[in-house]
């Protein structure tokens, strides 16, 4: 049998960098592409095994910005254990970032902080629709999958969830970080929460 | 590793003159296996590529050769999937793949897998090793063709009460064996006749878990005697020979330590009625390609089936040796569907070959596996025609603790049995291991001994070993 989703297989690199690994032999394809932000549980591309396409899944403590190495769009043969990406961590998945942190204007995150982080560039909205109160305003609470904003890309909408490998289920809503309607880059800081009882 | 590609049997490739057709050969096996393929494969002017386990990664066959990792080191996650193996003979533009000896050499769904994905499989079909694979029909096509058998029950026996009937009949004591069997999973030896209805019961149950199928034969027990095998080349079209037979006595734990051919008890009669007859039945059963029918000769002097290997064996250098024949050039000939162009009377043995297989084992202790760094590896200069040194070690070479131990075959050709004793033994006095515990002292001894120059010796024992108090 062959399974119809796989997870890929971590390493980190000296530079702070995670590379992650094909965990199978196959034709690879549909890799996200430098610059996309990728998820625990997220789709990492697909494995093609003996005709059977395999979901390739990122591992469930890794998230953060693909930054490597560019791809062609064909697929590719690889071996067990070839790169497939190669990824700086967001600060909230383990290693420290320091090159994309040190180039965002916002301050330094209070201690304890859960930022909640652009998975694509694009404009990030804090209202449902103008007008409307905020998804969460400062001081809020709000529970896991609830979401904090709006991001609009190439004309759609996606919610953006507080969600994130290893948070509370309730948090506050401490600060925002970026203006209402303003054009936010991949991994950009949007929303500061703090665990909340 | 690294000399030249010609193989050593010293009278040349007297095989067809055309080309293989295949290019690119996948080799999904490691180790010594590996390497041999290779071995023809450059000769052949076939790219080999190589199958390893991250464990293999760097090892010295596919060094500065073509090679997909499989997966981790555990063979089950690698050299135990067909499902990576064969993605990966695809992925890599083979249109042949070696399963090699071993690991799923032997494997219907891996031969099924190759058919389905248009990859040629060295090997017979799959239909063919799922036949083999099941004892009882093997039985009944190789007594058709005029082999005896260990005495025993016709078929699959229906329950404890006719096991008891053939159990009476054959006489104690008697060998209950899984019909899917192997491994020595599904077995019992029953002594008396009240010890049969437990030992029925527990065999059937361990045979069903083990290979989901709970039929059981039954066989009369025959310890000592000698191990004999048979030869056998199958050509897609029907077209069977045989290349001599090979004697296996001397083993251990059922594992074999030194091969000859041609076997020094048999008389020349027995010999060839036995050969047509392993010939023959390997046809009727719509076998292909190179095959090994392995028999016992009793202590009556009988030689009776034990089981066909739908295979390539570790010893086939003997046969070489003594046919001048590249038994794996002529797997991927018959793989590519070309006939073997030869009739059983063009094929000539010359002299006695032999065989020592070097493991990284401590003879002195138990055959203790001895993984480790091969710190000094000076193996004897190959000769040709007459001293083959087969292996995939280089020195500095890691034996990694996850697979089997053999590191090298020497195989000695010479006039006679005695010449090729005293070629072998000087061989093996020059061969200088250091890092890892080999078994070359216990080939010294064997070689040397008295018991094995007078063929006083059965499977049970190893002549000449342990050595006499004093002299270890």
């Amino acid at each position: 049998m062959i399974a119809r989703t796989l997870t890929a297989l971590r390493a980190q690199e000296g530079t702070g960098r995670i590379v992650l690994r094909a965990p199978m032999v196959g034709w690879l394809s549909e890799v996200p592409r430098p610059g996309a932000w990728v998820w625990p549980g997220g789709p990492l591309g697909m494995l093609e095994v003996l005709g059977v396409r395999v979901r390739l899944l990122v591992p469930e403590d890794v998230e953060g910005r693909v930054v490597g190495p560019p791809r062609a769009s064909a697929r590719v043969a690889v071996d067990f254990g070839a790169p497939v990406v190669e990824i700086a961590p967001s600060p909230e998945s383990g290693a420290i970032d320091a090159h994309a942190v040190a180039g965002e204007r916002a301050e330094p995150a209070t201690a304890g902080a859960l930022v909640v982080r652009a998975p694509m560039s694009g404009r990030f909205y804090l209202r449902p629709s103008p007008g409307q109160p905020p998804f969460a305003a400062p001081g809020a609470v709000v529970e896991r999958g609830q979401p904090v904003g709006l991001l609009e890309v190439m004309k759609t909408f996606h919610r953006i969830p507080f969600d994130g490998v290893g948070w509370p289920d309730r948090a506050r809503v401490r600060r925002w970080l970026v203006a209402d309607g303003e054009d936010v880059a991949a991994g950009a800081r949007l929303v500061e929460l703090e665990p909340a009882p | 590793m690294g000399e030249p590609a010609e193989l050593s049997t010293g009278r040349g490739p007297a095989c067809a003159s055309r080309p293989v057709p295949f290019r690119r050969l996948f080799v999904a096996n490691r180790g010594e296996v590996a390497a041999r393929i290779a071995r023809t494969c450059d000769r052949l002017g076939v790219t080999p590529v190589f199958g390893v386990s991250e464990a293999d990664r760097d090892a010295p066959w596919a060094r500065d050769r073509e090679r997909v990792v499989l997966g981790p080191a555990r063979a089950d996650q690698s050299y135990l999937d067909p499902v990576r193996l064969v993605q990966a003979a695809v992925q890599s533009g083979a249109s042949a793949l070696h399963p090699g000896w071993g690991f799923l050499s032997e494997s219907p769904r891996l031969a099924a897998l190759c058919e389905v994905h248009g990859v040629t499989f060295v090997g017979p079909p799959a239909h063919v090793l799922a036949l083999l694979g099941r004892k009882t029909p093997a039985r009944r096509a190789m007594a058709a063709a005029g082999l005896a058998l260990v005495p025993g029950s016709e078929g699959v026996l229906p329950g404890v009460e006719a096991a008891r009937a053939v159990a009476d009949s054959v006489g104690y004591p008697v060998l209950l064996k899984a019909d899917a069997g192997g491994g020595g999973r599904g077995m019992r030896v029953v002594h008396r006749p009240e010890d049969l209805p437990a030992a029925f019961a527990e065999a059937s149950a361990e045979a069903r878990a083990a290979f989901g199928d709970g039929s059981l034969y039954l066989e009369r027990l025959i310890t000592g005697g000698r191990h004999v095998e048979v030869q056998v080349l199958v050509d897609r079209w029907g077209h069977a020979v045989h290349l001599g037979e090979r004697d296996c006595t001397v083993q251990r734990h059922h594992q074999k330590l030194v091969e000859e051919s041609p076997c020094p008890v048999l008389d020349p009669a027995q010999r060839r009625r036995a050969c047509e007859a392993a010939a023959a039945a390997a046809a009727s059963v719509g076998y292909v390609g190179a095959g090994t029918v392995e028999m016992l000769l009793d202590e009556q002097g009988v030689l009776r089936f034990m089981e066909m290997n739908a295979r390539l064996q570790v010893e086939h250098p003997v046969t070489e040796m003594r046919t001048g024949l590249d038994l794996v050039e002529w797997q991927l000939r018959i793989a590519a569907g070309q006939r073997i162009a030869l009739r059983q009377d063009e094929i000539r043995f010359e002299g006695h070959a032999l065989e020592c297989r070097i493991n990284a084992e401590d003879p002195f202790d138990g055959f203790r596996p001895s993984p480790g760094r091969i710190a000094r590896w000076r193996p004897p200069a190959e000769e040709s025609g007459r001293l083959r040194v087969e292996t995939h070690v280089v020195e500095g070479y890691e034996v990694p603790p996850h697979y089997d131990s053999l590191l090298c075959k020497l195989v000695a050709h010479d006039e006679d049995r005695d010449r090729a004793i005293a070629r072998m033994l000087d061989a093996l006095a020059r061969f200088e291991v250091e890092g890892v515990r080999t078994t070359i002292a216990l080939h010294r001894a064997i070689l040397a001994s008295e018991a094995f120059r007078a063929n006083r010796y059965d499977t049970r024992t190893i002549p000449g070993w342990p050595p006499p108090v004093g002299e270890g």
